[in-house]
Protein backbone atom coordinates (compact mmCIF):
# COMPACT_ATOMS: atom_id res chain seq x y z
CA UNK A 1 0.00 0.00 0.00
CA UNK A 2 2.81 2.44 0.78
CA UNK A 3 4.41 1.59 -2.61
CA UNK A 4 1.27 2.22 -4.28
CA UNK A 5 1.17 5.55 -2.58
CA UNK A 6 4.72 6.23 -3.36
CA UNK A 7 3.75 6.05 -7.03
CA UNK A 8 1.31 8.11 -6.57
CA UNK A 9 3.27 10.97 -5.15
CA UNK A 10 6.08 10.50 -8.11
CA UNK A 11 3.39 10.78 -10.34
CA UNK A 12 1.66 14.16 -9.20
CA UNK A 13 4.65 15.64 -8.65
CA UNK A 14 5.80 14.63 -12.01
CA UNK A 15 3.18 15.73 -13.58
CA UNK A 16 3.26 18.86 -11.93
CA UNK A 17 6.41 19.46 -13.33
CA UNK A 18 5.32 19.27 -16.72
CA UNK A 19 2.25 21.38 -16.04
CA UNK A 20 4.71 23.93 -14.73
CA UNK A 21 6.96 23.41 -17.97
CA UNK A 22 4.33 24.20 -20.33
CA UNK A 23 2.86 27.73 -18.60
CA UNK A 24 6.36 28.63 -18.43
CA UNK A 25 6.89 28.27 -22.37
CA UNK A 26 3.26 29.33 -23.20
CA UNK A 27 4.19 33.13 -21.06
CA UNK A 28 7.38 32.71 -22.54
CA UNK A 29 6.21 32.39 -26.36
CA UNK A 30 3.41 35.36 -25.61
CA UNK A 31 5.01 37.77 -23.34
CA UNK A 32 7.07 40.39 -24.91
CA UNK A 33 10.35 42.33 -23.18
CA UNK A 34 9.82 45.80 -23.88
CA UNK A 35 12.32 46.12 -26.39
CA UNK A 36 10.31 43.74 -28.17
CA UNK A 37 7.06 45.64 -28.33
CA UNK A 38 8.38 48.93 -28.41
CA UNK A 39 9.88 47.50 -31.52
CA UNK A 40 6.41 46.74 -32.62
CA UNK A 41 5.78 50.20 -32.71
CA UNK A 42 5.20 51.76 -36.09
CA UNK A 43 6.28 55.70 -36.03
CA UNK A 44 3.35 57.19 -38.51
CA UNK A 45 5.98 58.97 -40.61
CA UNK A 46 7.88 55.55 -41.10
CA UNK A 47 6.81 53.46 -44.34
CA UNK A 48 6.05 49.76 -43.92
CA UNK A 49 8.67 48.14 -46.01
CA UNK A 50 9.92 44.42 -47.04
CA UNK A 51 12.87 43.15 -48.31
CA UNK A 52 12.87 40.44 -51.11
CA UNK A 53 16.25 38.70 -51.58
CA UNK A 54 17.22 37.32 -54.78
CA UNK A 55 20.17 35.51 -56.59
CA UNK A 56 21.98 38.44 -57.47
CA UNK A 57 19.87 41.28 -56.46
CA UNK A 58 17.82 42.62 -53.33
CA UNK A 59 14.52 44.18 -54.20
CA UNK A 60 12.56 46.61 -51.80
CA UNK A 61 9.52 47.50 -51.30
CA UNK A 62 8.38 50.42 -49.29
CA UNK A 63 4.64 50.89 -49.00
CA UNK A 64 3.98 55.17 -49.47
CA UNK A 65 0.36 55.94 -49.73
CA UNK A 66 0.21 59.46 -50.57
CA UNK A 67 3.37 60.40 -51.19
CA UNK A 68 4.66 63.04 -53.61
CA UNK A 69 6.78 61.29 -55.98
CA UNK A 70 8.39 64.39 -57.21
CA UNK A 71 9.50 64.97 -53.58
CA UNK A 72 11.42 61.63 -53.56
CA UNK A 73 14.82 61.30 -52.32
CA UNK A 74 17.08 58.57 -51.76
CA UNK A 75 20.45 58.67 -50.57
CA UNK A 76 22.47 54.90 -50.16
CA UNK A 77 25.83 55.22 -48.70
CA UNK A 78 28.12 52.63 -46.96
CA UNK A 79 25.21 50.06 -45.67
CA UNK A 80 22.65 52.75 -45.40
CA UNK A 81 19.37 53.36 -47.13
CA UNK A 82 17.93 56.97 -46.44
CA UNK A 83 14.15 57.38 -47.55
CA UNK A 84 12.10 60.80 -47.85
CA UNK A 85 9.16 62.43 -49.51
CA UNK A 86 6.46 64.34 -48.54
CA UNK A 87 2.80 63.71 -48.75
CA UNK A 88 0.58 64.95 -51.60
CA UNK A 89 -1.87 65.91 -48.60
CA UNK A 90 -1.38 66.27 -45.12
CA UNK A 91 -2.90 63.38 -43.02
CA UNK A 92 -4.13 64.10 -39.40
CA UNK A 93 -2.91 60.88 -37.03
CA UNK A 94 -7.06 60.48 -35.89
CA UNK A 95 -7.59 60.33 -39.60
CA UNK A 96 -6.07 57.13 -39.48
CA UNK A 97 -7.58 55.82 -36.01
CA UNK A 98 -4.21 56.96 -33.58
CA UNK A 99 -7.05 57.67 -30.74
CA UNK A 100 -4.55 59.28 -28.26
CA UNK A 101 -1.94 61.04 -30.23
CA UNK A 102 -2.26 64.45 -32.58
CA UNK A 103 -0.41 65.66 -35.40
CA UNK A 104 -0.14 65.97 -39.03
CA UNK A 105 1.84 63.73 -41.36
CA UNK A 106 3.37 65.92 -44.30
CA UNK A 107 6.63 63.68 -45.15
CA UNK A 108 7.48 59.90 -44.77
CA UNK A 109 11.37 58.94 -43.65
CA UNK A 110 12.90 56.10 -43.26
CA UNK A 111 16.78 54.75 -42.75
CA UNK A 112 17.54 50.84 -43.60
CA UNK A 113 20.29 49.04 -42.50
CA UNK A 114 21.22 47.01 -46.00
CA UNK A 115 23.08 43.70 -46.31
CA UNK A 116 27.20 43.89 -46.74
CA UNK A 117 26.92 42.73 -49.96
CA UNK A 118 25.25 45.11 -51.94
CA UNK A 119 26.26 47.36 -54.67
CA UNK A 120 24.60 50.61 -53.87
CA UNK A 121 26.48 52.36 -57.05
CA UNK A 122 24.00 50.62 -58.86
CA UNK A 123 21.03 51.21 -56.98
CA UNK A 124 17.76 51.67 -59.48
CA UNK A 125 13.96 52.62 -58.68
CA UNK A 126 10.60 52.95 -59.53
CA UNK A 127 7.27 53.64 -58.07
CA UNK A 128 4.39 51.57 -59.04
CA UNK A 129 0.79 51.53 -57.81
CA UNK A 130 2.12 53.75 -54.65
CA UNK A 131 5.11 51.95 -53.91
CA UNK A 132 8.27 52.73 -53.74
CA UNK A 133 10.49 49.86 -55.46
CA UNK A 134 14.08 49.78 -54.75
CA UNK A 135 16.57 46.94 -56.87
CA UNK A 136 20.25 46.82 -55.50
CA UNK A 137 22.27 44.44 -57.23
CA UNK A 138 25.13 42.11 -55.10
CA UNK A 139 28.35 42.44 -55.21
CA UNK A 140 29.32 39.79 -57.94
CA UNK A 141 31.22 37.10 -55.62
CA UNK B 1 -21.14 44.22 -23.54
CA UNK B 2 -24.95 43.61 -24.91
CA UNK B 3 -26.70 41.53 -22.64
CA UNK B 4 -26.04 37.78 -23.74
CA UNK B 5 -28.59 35.36 -24.50
CA UNK B 6 -26.67 32.30 -25.17
CA UNK B 7 -23.01 31.21 -24.31
CA UNK B 8 -21.59 28.10 -25.33
CA UNK B 9 -18.02 26.94 -24.57
CA UNK B 10 -15.60 24.81 -26.90
CA UNK B 11 -12.23 24.03 -24.75
CA UNK B 12 -11.67 27.62 -23.53
CA UNK B 13 -13.31 29.25 -26.73
CA UNK B 14 -17.01 31.39 -25.75
CA UNK B 15 -18.90 31.74 -28.27
CA UNK B 16 -21.82 34.72 -27.23
CA UNK B 17 -24.76 35.35 -29.29
CA UNK B 18 -26.54 39.22 -28.17
CA UNK B 19 -29.71 38.25 -29.95
CA UNK B 20 -31.64 35.20 -31.75
CA UNK B 21 -30.93 35.30 -35.25
CA UNK B 22 -31.62 32.78 -38.43
CA UNK B 23 -29.20 32.38 -41.69
CA UNK B 24 -31.14 31.95 -44.52
CA UNK B 25 -30.17 29.49 -47.14
CA UNK B 26 -27.46 28.42 -48.60
CA UNK B 27 -25.58 30.42 -45.41
CA UNK B 28 -21.68 31.21 -45.48
CA UNK B 29 -19.91 31.88 -42.75
CA UNK B 30 -17.18 34.00 -43.59
CA UNK B 31 -13.89 34.23 -41.71
CA UNK B 32 -11.15 37.75 -42.16
CA UNK B 33 -8.77 37.15 -39.79
CA UNK B 34 -5.34 38.96 -40.33
CA UNK B 35 -2.69 37.37 -41.98
CA UNK B 36 -0.86 38.19 -45.14
CA UNK B 37 -1.32 41.30 -46.98
CA UNK B 38 -4.20 41.37 -44.35
CA UNK B 39 -6.85 40.51 -46.99
CA UNK B 40 -8.78 38.83 -44.95
CA UNK B 41 -9.29 41.44 -42.32
CA UNK B 42 -9.49 44.32 -44.66
CA UNK B 43 -12.32 42.33 -46.78
CA UNK B 44 -14.39 41.46 -43.92
CA UNK B 45 -14.19 45.34 -42.87
CA UNK B 46 -15.30 46.00 -46.18
CA UNK B 47 -18.05 43.63 -46.07
CA UNK B 48 -19.19 44.74 -42.62
CA UNK B 49 -19.19 48.42 -44.24
CA UNK B 50 -21.71 47.20 -47.57
CA UNK B 51 -23.46 44.86 -46.21
CA UNK B 52 -24.00 46.79 -42.92
CA UNK B 53 -25.23 43.45 -40.85
CA UNK B 54 -26.56 43.05 -37.32
CA UNK B 55 -24.02 42.59 -34.82
CA UNK B 56 -25.23 39.62 -33.12
CA UNK B 57 -22.52 37.91 -30.88
CA UNK B 58 -18.72 37.40 -30.56
CA UNK B 59 -16.04 35.26 -29.76
CA UNK B 60 -14.01 35.27 -26.98
CA UNK B 61 -10.63 33.26 -26.08
CA UNK B 62 -10.73 32.80 -22.20
CA UNK B 63 -7.29 31.78 -21.96
CA UNK B 64 -5.52 34.13 -24.21
CA UNK B 65 -2.42 36.41 -22.96
CA UNK B 66 -2.49 39.44 -23.39
CA UNK B 67 -5.86 39.36 -22.55
CA UNK B 68 -7.71 41.72 -25.14
CA UNK B 69 -11.47 43.63 -24.85
CA UNK B 70 -12.05 45.75 -27.99
CA UNK B 71 -14.23 49.00 -26.86
CA UNK B 72 -16.73 50.43 -29.41
CA UNK B 73 -19.01 53.84 -28.16
CA UNK B 74 -17.37 52.82 -24.81
CA UNK B 75 -18.77 49.15 -24.34
CA UNK B 76 -16.92 46.64 -24.18
CA UNK B 77 -16.53 43.01 -26.98
CA UNK B 78 -14.70 40.29 -26.90
CA UNK B 79 -11.57 40.30 -29.80
CA UNK B 80 -13.55 38.33 -32.46
CA UNK B 81 -16.69 40.08 -33.34
CA UNK B 82 -19.74 38.01 -35.07
CA UNK B 83 -22.36 39.61 -37.59
CA UNK B 84 -25.74 38.28 -39.75
CA UNK B 85 -27.46 39.76 -42.28
CA UNK B 86 -29.59 37.26 -44.37
CA UNK B 87 -27.54 34.32 -45.25
CA UNK B 88 -24.26 35.57 -44.29
CA UNK B 89 -22.53 35.15 -41.09
CA UNK B 90 -19.06 37.30 -40.98
CA UNK B 91 -16.03 36.80 -37.95
CA UNK B 92 -14.10 39.76 -37.13
CA UNK B 93 -10.94 40.40 -35.62
CA UNK B 94 -9.29 43.40 -34.88
CA UNK B 95 -6.17 41.57 -33.77
CA UNK B 96 -3.85 38.59 -35.34
CA UNK B 97 -4.62 35.29 -33.46
CA UNK B 98 -1.77 33.92 -31.27
CA UNK B 99 -0.34 30.81 -32.61
CA UNK B 100 -0.90 28.85 -28.88
CA UNK B 101 -4.50 29.38 -29.17
CA UNK B 102 -5.10 28.62 -33.28
CA UNK B 103 -6.09 25.08 -32.73
CA UNK B 104 -8.85 25.66 -29.62
CA UNK B 105 -10.39 29.00 -32.24
CA UNK B 106 -10.32 26.81 -35.15
CA UNK B 107 -12.36 24.00 -33.42
CA UNK B 108 -14.54 26.24 -31.62
CA UNK B 109 -15.51 27.80 -35.18
CA UNK B 110 -16.02 24.62 -36.52
CA UNK B 111 -18.07 23.35 -33.55
CA UNK B 112 -20.40 26.82 -34.13
CA UNK B 113 -20.55 26.33 -37.93
CA UNK B 114 -22.18 22.40 -36.63
CA UNK B 115 -25.16 23.71 -34.08
CA UNK B 116 -25.45 26.50 -36.77
CA UNK B 117 -25.94 24.44 -39.40
CA UNK B 118 -23.59 26.79 -41.78
CA UNK B 119 -23.93 25.15 -45.38
CA UNK B 120 -20.24 26.72 -46.05
CA UNK B 121 -17.53 28.23 -44.29
CA UNK B 122 -15.85 30.66 -46.28
CA UNK B 123 -12.23 31.78 -45.34
CA UNK B 124 -10.69 34.41 -46.86
CA UNK B 125 -7.00 35.12 -47.06
CA UNK B 126 -3.84 36.31 -48.80
CA UNK B 127 -1.15 34.12 -50.71
CA UNK B 128 2.23 35.74 -50.15
CA UNK B 129 3.75 36.73 -53.57
CA UNK B 130 7.09 37.81 -53.71
CA UNK B 131 6.63 39.67 -56.77
CA UNK B 132 2.96 41.03 -56.35
CA UNK B 133 4.50 44.21 -56.97
CA UNK B 134 4.51 43.24 -60.50
CA UNK B 135 1.16 42.27 -60.81
CA UNK B 136 -1.30 44.58 -61.43
CA UNK B 137 -4.35 42.71 -61.21
CA UNK B 138 -3.95 39.84 -58.38
CA UNK B 139 -5.25 36.40 -59.28
CA UNK B 140 -7.89 34.58 -57.09
CA UNK B 141 -7.35 30.45 -56.22
CA UNK B 142 -9.41 28.45 -54.34
CA UNK B 143 -8.97 25.06 -52.19
CA UNK B 144 -12.16 23.67 -50.50
CA UNK B 145 -12.60 20.30 -48.66
CA UNK B 146 -16.63 18.74 -48.76
CA UNK B 147 -18.24 17.81 -51.80
CA UNK B 148 -20.68 20.73 -51.96
CA UNK B 149 -18.00 22.80 -51.78
CA UNK B 150 -16.48 21.27 -54.44
CA UNK B 151 -19.30 22.08 -56.44
CA UNK B 152 -19.68 25.40 -55.45
CA UNK B 153 -16.52 26.65 -56.33
CA UNK B 154 -16.32 25.43 -59.59
CA UNK B 155 -18.63 27.55 -60.87
CA UNK B 156 -16.59 30.43 -59.92
CA UNK B 157 -14.16 30.46 -62.46
CA UNK B 158 -11.32 30.82 -60.60
CA UNK B 159 -8.05 28.66 -60.53
CA UNK B 160 -7.20 25.69 -58.39
CA UNK B 161 -4.55 26.33 -55.67
CA UNK B 162 -3.18 23.23 -57.47
CA UNK B 163 -0.02 22.72 -54.87
CA UNK B 164 0.70 24.42 -52.21
CA UNK B 165 0.96 24.90 -48.53
CA UNK B 166 -1.65 26.47 -45.94
CA UNK B 167 -0.33 27.85 -42.44
CA UNK B 168 -2.65 28.74 -39.50
CA UNK B 169 -6.49 28.96 -38.45
CA UNK B 170 -7.58 28.20 -41.76
CA UNK B 171 -5.31 25.43 -42.20
CA UNK B 172 -6.73 23.40 -39.45
CA UNK B 173 -10.57 24.69 -40.57
CA UNK B 174 -9.58 23.26 -44.06
CA UNK B 175 -8.44 19.81 -42.74
CA UNK B 176 -10.74 19.59 -40.18
CA UNK B 177 -14.35 20.68 -41.77
CA UNK B 178 -15.03 17.21 -43.17
CA UNK B 179 -14.70 15.30 -39.96
CA UNK B 180 -17.48 17.89 -38.75
CA UNK B 181 -19.32 17.17 -42.26
CA UNK B 182 -18.62 20.63 -43.22
CA UNK B 183 -17.97 22.43 -46.47
CA UNK B 184 -15.18 24.53 -46.02
CA UNK B 185 -13.49 26.78 -49.10
CA UNK B 186 -10.47 28.90 -48.93
CA UNK B 187 -10.41 31.97 -51.04
CA UNK B 188 -6.57 32.95 -51.19
CA UNK B 189 -5.28 35.79 -53.52
CA UNK B 190 -2.04 37.23 -54.41
CA UNK B 191 -1.17 39.61 -52.26
CA UNK B 192 1.78 41.40 -50.55
CA UNK B 193 3.20 39.11 -47.60
CA UNK B 194 3.60 41.71 -44.53
CA UNK B 195 2.24 45.09 -46.14
CA UNK B 196 -1.31 46.12 -46.19
CA UNK B 197 -3.15 45.07 -49.55
CA UNK B 198 -6.57 46.56 -49.90
CA UNK B 199 -6.79 46.00 -54.23
CA UNK B 200 -6.09 42.33 -53.48
CA UNK B 201 -8.38 42.41 -50.82
CA UNK B 202 -10.89 44.33 -53.41
CA UNK B 203 -10.39 41.04 -55.95
CA UNK B 204 -10.98 38.40 -53.17
CA UNK B 205 -14.53 40.36 -52.90
CA UNK B 206 -15.33 40.51 -55.79
CA UNK B 207 -15.05 36.28 -56.38
CA UNK B 208 -16.76 36.02 -52.92
CA UNK B 209 -19.72 38.04 -54.70
CA UNK B 210 -19.84 35.58 -57.04
CA UNK B 211 -19.49 33.11 -54.81
CA UNK B 212 -22.81 33.74 -52.43
CA UNK B 213 -24.46 35.94 -55.03
CA UNK B 214 -24.31 38.51 -53.16
CA UNK B 215 -23.93 42.53 -54.50
CA UNK B 216 -20.43 43.76 -53.45
CA UNK B 217 -19.08 47.22 -54.64
CA UNK B 218 -15.62 47.56 -53.93
CA UNK B 219 -15.51 51.15 -55.43
CA UNK B 220 -14.49 52.67 -52.26
CA UNK B 221 -12.30 50.00 -51.21
CA UNK B 222 -10.05 51.04 -53.94
CA UNK B 223 -10.61 54.70 -53.52
CA UNK B 224 -10.01 54.51 -49.91
CA UNK B 225 -7.10 52.33 -50.74
CA UNK B 226 -4.53 54.87 -49.80
CA UNK B 227 -5.58 55.61 -46.23
CA UNK B 228 -6.53 52.40 -45.49
CA UNK B 229 -3.03 51.38 -45.96
CA UNK B 230 -1.94 54.30 -43.54
CA UNK B 231 -4.60 53.28 -41.25
CA UNK B 232 -3.46 49.58 -41.14
CA UNK B 233 0.11 49.92 -41.11
CA UNK B 234 0.63 49.12 -37.15
CA UNK B 235 -1.80 46.13 -37.44
CA UNK B 236 0.11 44.60 -40.38
CA UNK B 237 3.18 45.19 -38.23
CA UNK B 238 1.91 42.76 -35.54
CA UNK B 239 0.23 40.58 -37.61
CA UNK B 240 3.77 40.15 -39.53
CA UNK B 241 5.41 39.50 -36.19
CA UNK B 242 2.91 36.58 -35.51
CA UNK B 243 2.99 35.10 -38.77
CA UNK B 244 6.40 34.90 -38.51
CA UNK B 245 6.00 32.54 -35.46
CA UNK B 246 3.57 30.72 -36.98
CA UNK B 247 6.19 29.79 -39.83
CA UNK B 248 4.15 31.69 -42.19
CA UNK B 249 6.69 32.17 -44.66
CA UNK B 250 6.70 28.49 -45.48
CA UNK B 251 3.47 28.73 -47.43
CA UNK B 252 5.54 30.34 -50.10
CA UNK B 253 8.14 27.24 -50.35
CA UNK B 254 7.76 24.66 -53.12
CA UNK B 255 6.52 21.46 -51.97
CA UNK B 256 8.55 18.37 -51.46
CA UNK B 257 6.44 15.99 -53.37
CA UNK B 258 5.25 15.70 -56.92
CA UNK B 259 1.80 13.86 -55.93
Amino acid sequence: MWRDIEELRRYIVRRMLEIWGEIEGEIESMMQTPEELSSIRVDPKEPLHSVYEYEDKYVIVMDMPYADNASLQINAYDRTLEIKAKLKKAVHVDEIGYRFSSGVIQEYRKKITLPPDVDVSKLTYKVLRGRLIITIPKIPR
Amino acid sequence: MPEIIREEIYDGIAVYEYEEFDLKEPSFFVLGLPDAGLVGGISVSHLIRVLNPREIGGIDILRMTPPIVIIKKGDPRPPLRLFAKDNVLILAAESPIPPSVIYQLSHGILEYSVKRRIDYMVSLTGLGTPNRVEISKPKVYWAASGKKALEEVARLGVDRLDDGILIGPYAVILKDATRYRLNSIVLLVECFPDLPDPEAAAEILKVFSKLTGTSIDVSKLLEEAEIIRMRTKELMKHTAKVMNQMGKSMEMRPSLLYT
